[in-house]
């Protein structure tokens, strides 16, 4: 049994990873959406189900992060070590962020009764500092706390959220919603500044990716495209390429002048559910490269 | 067009290093004490430094014969104000060839673990 380990730690970070993006994506949406209220339950009904899904996945990553200290030994061992692990600087890191889930389950429930930027103002500053709990989680924290490769870290995070997060939701929920209630002008506005904000998110998104892969393989870029793992990261690249494809037809589809048509509406709400399909292979990837090194694959 | 291709391939090269998880990350030893496959005086202590900050509740030294029967009975432990070195003391070690076993588990939570020989004069 142990040896599913492994498999279980790269389903979990992959769920956890969809599910933080989509609380971040939820709440930018709505942000992006602007005064219209349309698709505002199905983005506070996905707020919800992120940070239930938060709330269960954790646990499960503080045990296969117990697991994993142990030496993936047995389920005994893993459960054991639990109060150990709780002391560990990975271990506080992942309790403390999971405290923060049910303050943004509550807000999911109260988005209604609270003015719409106040509440979706609440909710991001609540994500980010799920955030930088994450970033205290990772290997950017062997240097310590507080420090430039956490930040960078951070603040990697925060931009992937804002990339990845925007776009799934977008693809899923928002334009889908927009098109069917014939708001073609709205999602057409609420693209302009979905774009505006990613072009944005994507540059920091490389610039810090660039450090943080720099300064995770101690300043040398160890060539892989030979190893099932390098192969594997050629996969994630193909997934961002087409994704990045996407976005760029659907930035040159949003220079189109206002009014928009049916046909544009339906063009724009399919290419941006392709690309949120590829959004969520790049964090499939991502959390399976994460989680194994090149040699045990 | 020239300048187009120029452009595609930085793109490409520079999302492929920032597509590149940290999965390497791991602590590595740096520095041991002994050093490996050395040949000197029995030591007084069995000290290695790693890249990276270490756990100290799950990383440890141990010390066998080459027969694999342990060679002190005392644990390791974190060197204090260096989180990357964790130590065993040693009792005077008769004449002949140890194995280091060594553990870590980085701040990240990644486990690594090997060997290494010395021998005692």
């Amino acid at each position: 049994m142990p040896t599913l380990f492994p498999v279980m730690r790269i389903c979990a970070a992959a769920f956890t990873d969809v599910a933080y993006v989509s609380a971040a994506g939820a709440l930018l949406n709505r942000l992006w959406i602007g005064r219209l209220s349309t698709g505002d339950k199905k983005l506070r009904a996905c707020l919800r189900t992120a940070s239930v899904a938060l709330l269960l996945l954790l646990p499960v990553q503080f045990f296969l992060l117990s697991a994993s200290m142990v030496g993936d030994t047995s389920w005994t061992d893993a459960w054991q070590a639990m109060p150990d692990v709780a002391s560990t600087h990975s271990g506080r890191a992942l309790l403390i962020s999971w405290c923060l889930l049910p303050c943004l389950l509550l807000l999911s429930f109260l988005f209604s009764s609270l003015s719409r930027i106040k509440g979706t103002m609440l909710g991001i500053g609540l994500v980010v500092c799920f955030l930088a709990f994450r970033s205290f989680n990772g290997h950017a924290a062997s240097d310590g706390d507080f420090t430039l490769r956490e930040a960078m870290q951070f603040l990697h995070l925060c931009s992937i959220a804002t990339w990845s997060g925007g776009v799934i939701i977008a693809g899923l929920i928002t334009a889908p919603c927009l098109a069917s209630a014939n708001h073609f002008d709205d999602l057409a506005l609420f693209g302009r500044r979905l774009s505006q904000t990613i072009t944005v998110a994507l540059a920091i998104v490389i610039a810090t990716g660039i450090y943080n892969s720099w300064e995770g393989q101690g300043g040398s870029l160890v060539p892989l495209p030979h190893t099932p793992w390098g192969r594997m990261l050629l996969l994630k690249l193909s997934f961002v390429l087409l994704a990045l494809g996407h976005g760029a037809r659907v930035r040159f589809l949003l220079k189109a002048p206002l009014p928009w048509t049916d046909r544009q509406a339906t063009i724009m709400r399919r290419w941006l559910r392709t690309e949120a399909m590829l959004m969520i292979a790049v964090i499939v990837c991502s959390a399976w490269l994460a989680n194994l090194p090149p040699g045990e694959m | 067009m020239h300048r187009f291709k120029n452009t595609l391939l930085s793109t490409v090269i520079a999302l492929s290093v920032a597509a590149a998880p940290s999965a390497f990350a791991h602590a590595h030893p740096t520095t041991m004490a002994p050093a490996p496959d050395s040949t000197g005086p029995a030591p007084s202590k069995i000290s290695i430094t790693f890249s990276e900050a270490v756990e100290p509740k799950f990383s440890s030294i141990k010390l066998t014969n080459m027969e694999g029967k342990s060679a002190d009975p005392q644990s390791s432990a974190a060197v204090p104000g260096d989180p990357k070195t964790i130590s065993l003391p040693v009792p005077t070690l008769p004449a002949g060839t140890y194995i280091v076993h060594w553990v870590n588990v980085s701040v990240d939570g990644h486990r690594l673990q090997g060997s290494y020989k010395f021998t005692v004069r």
